[in-house]
């Protein structure tokens, strides 16, 4: 194995990445642009492009956009050792930005770390969007972690306000859903809680259902 | 070597890893995923040191930080480039509050034997009797050629809205070996669907309902829509509120027994309930035409002498035919609501009348489509899959509560004919319209 077939590999996987982050921005609607934004030849780009999606780690919404697709998907949660969710949170995610106008978001905690999964971007003055990794740090250590209002840091130390309400969770990690919050007021955080506490009900049930259907 | 060839072997990897993680060495990984030994070690190495594996204390691996943070995804979009202010809620604001339908968390039954593909789809439509019907039919081809490695055929069948007419279809669909079936059920008072339809679940086919449902919720295996009652009761709170709770109002529905008219009537009504000095004078159906709207509009200015404040539409369908009655009769046009169609947007800002519009999504069609794959590929869904609708309002017409997605005259297309429905998505490319 020579050094520049080992160095291949990594430029296959930072191809890989390129085009998985341009999908994620939501705003490309043709393989050029996409080929044209990640700096890949074009011959080449297609060709990814075309794996890609027939292997489902991309795919494309209504609107013919690309984004993540849902082997993308079912191999973050496989990760996280969570099976099955992302179905069940889209409707979620989608009623508590239209209740709330804010970002709600789906999210992994562990070592103090909490890594955003979906998310849905809230409209108006109080949007708020994820940091480009969806990676945050709690100002403190929290343990257990209860539903609350917390403050996180991203990884440039700026301070992100957000609802936390947890879903399910074992030793290594614990599924949360949450609101960014852009505010520092704590006028709306009663109202906010509410709602994201009774949608995480709703979500539990909907889990219980899931593997009560594996067990059988 | 190629970036092709390894990025396939990359997601082969991830996958053998995925299914069964802290399991395998790397030998194994290696022969599960079919890998020659040189280069699936050099990989496995390469995803290693990028975060994508992690060893275990038993040498085995298992997904890492990188496969972890795989999941960022934004659920829609939305136009980065217009966002409205938001005022807080007052007391007396109508709350905006949607139910969530019960069967977005329940589970469809995993299709347990499905022939493996490519497979033949059959789409018994209610009919193509409107523009949206046919951009929805424009939208299932699209997909179709999208998925030509998954789906070899799809057999269509017309039923004219008539239940009767389209059982007999479903069962020549049947009769054609289909492997899956989509339908958009014609309006079925009787239930005459019911039983045929409850014999095909049972019997293991996937049955796709899309846009209209089945009366019964036992007789399909998953159900592709928008939220009638979010486009209902949002259409109807905009409406309030843009006439500051106060005047008379007409309400245009669609076809009488179609299930999102009266889930779309049911919750627009639920709404205005809240405003007492808003008076609902009338009520009209109008099969989702502009020549239904038309004449509803003209027969209720020829009982009440007068343009009412407000028209509600469930969809600009027939609001179009509606704005047109006002203007041959030269009164002036109420603000209207409804979407969907291209004319609609066209005609109102012409016009420069106030609407607001959600558009129920063609796009649907597609959505169908994907779900019979994954069905047929032995994935679990929900019983219930929505897809999201957009707010799309002229400048100026934002209201307390209801606020612009989409901005209508970004949105409207001056190139494109009038019964184009917009909501189609890709499929609008190359329709040649």
């Amino acid at each position: 194995m020579t050094s520049s077939q080992k160095n291949s590999y990594h430029k296959s996987i930072d191809r890989f990445e390129y085009l998985l982050d341009a999908a994620r921005s939501r705003e490309i609607d043709t393989p050029y642009k996409l080929a044209q934004i990640t700096g890949i030849p074009q011959s080449t780009a297609y060709r990814q492009i075309a794996l890609m999606e027939k292997l489902r780690l991309i795919s494309r919404d209504m609107q013919g956009r690309f984004m993540i697709g849902p082997e993308s998907l079912r191999l973050a949660n496989k990760a996280w050792d969570i099976q099955d969710i992302e179905v069940l949170a889209e409707p979620i995610l989608r009623f508590i930005r239209i209740q709330t106008r804010q970002t709600g978001f789906l999210g992994f905690v562990a070592n103090g770390d909490i890594q955003l999964g979906l998310y849905s971007i809230g409209l108006g003055c109080r949007f708020n969007k994820p940091t480009k990794s969806g990676l945050y740090h709690f100002l403190d250590v929290i343990k257990p972690l209860t539903s609350g209002r917390y403050d996180l840091v991203d990884d440039d130390g700026l301070r992100q306000p957000v609802i936390l309400c947890p879903v399910v969770g074992n030793d290594h990690r614990e599924l949360v859903i949450g609101l960014l919050k852009n505010d520092q007021k704590d006028e709306t955080t009663t109202d906010d809680l509410a709602l994201v506490t009774d949608v995480v009900n709703r979500f539990r049930a909907g889990l219980a259902l899931v593997s009560q259907k594996t067990e059988s | 070597m190629t970036d092709v060839t390894n990025i396939e072997r990359i997601a082969k990897i991830l996958k053998v890893v995925g299914r069964d993680p802290a399991t395998f060495s790397i030998s194994d990984i290696v022969k599960k995923a079919q890998l020659g030994r040189s280069t699936g070690f050099e990989l496995i190495r390469a995803l290693k040191e990028r975060g994508y594996l992690e060893e275990t204390p038993r040498k085995t691996l298992q997904l890492g930080k990188s496969a972890r943070s795989l999941g960022l995804c934004q659920i829609e979009s939305h136009s980065s480039k217009f966002h409205f202010g938001v005022p807080r809620m007052h007391d007396d604001q109508v709350t905006t509050s949607l139910d969530l339908a019960p069967e977005l968390f329940q589970r469809a039954q995993p299709i347990k034997k499905a022939p493996p593909g490519p497979w033949r789809l059959g789409f018994a439509n209610a009919s193509s009797s409107n523009p949206w019907r046919a951009a929805l039919l424009n939208s299932v081809y699209h997909s179709i050629k999208v998925h030509s490695s998954e789906v070899s055929e799809i057999l269509y069948s017309d039923a004219q809205d008539d239940p009767v007419v389209q059982l007999s279809q479903i069962d020549e669909l049947i009769d054609t070996g289909i492997d899956a079936l989509l339908i958009s059920a014609a309006p079925d008072k009787q239930g005459l669907l019911t039983d045929r339809l409850q014999d095909l679940t049972r019997q293991g086919l996937p049955v796709i309902a899309v846009d209209r449902r089945p009366s019964d919720k036992d007789c399909f295996t998953t159900f592709v829509t928008a939220s009638d009652e979010l486009l209902g009761r949002f259409s109807a709170l905009w409406l309030a509120e843009h006439l500051k709770g106060k005047g008379r109002v007409w309400l245009l529905s669609g076809i009488q027994n179609a299930s999102p008219t009266q889930r779309r009537l049911k919750a627009a009504k639920k709404v205005l309930r809240y405003f007492p000095d808003i008076v609902l004078e009338a009520h009209r159906y109008t099969d989702w035409t502009a020549n239904g709207g038309y004449e509803a509009s003209r027969n209720l200015l020829k009982v009440y002498r007068s343009a009412p404040h407000g028209v509600w539409c469930d969809s600009g369908l027939q609001g179009v035919g509606s704005i047109r009655a006002f203007m041959d009769a030269k009164e002036i046009i109420p603000p209207h609501t409804g979407g969907d169609i291209n004319g609609m947007f066209r005609l109102a800002l012409k016009q420069k009348i106030s609407f607001c519009a959600f558009d129920f999504p063609a796009a649907m069609g597609s959505k169908a489509i994907d779900v019979a794959v994954s069905l047929l590929e032995g994935h679990s869904l929900p019983r219930r899959i929505e897809v999201p609708v957009a707010a799309i309002l002229p400048r100026g017409a934002e209201t307390r509560s209801i606020k612009a997605d989409v901005i209508a005259e970004k949105y409207v297309r001056w190139d494109l004919a009038d019964d184009v429905i917009l909501s189609q998505g890709v499929a609008l490319r190359g329709s040649g319209t």
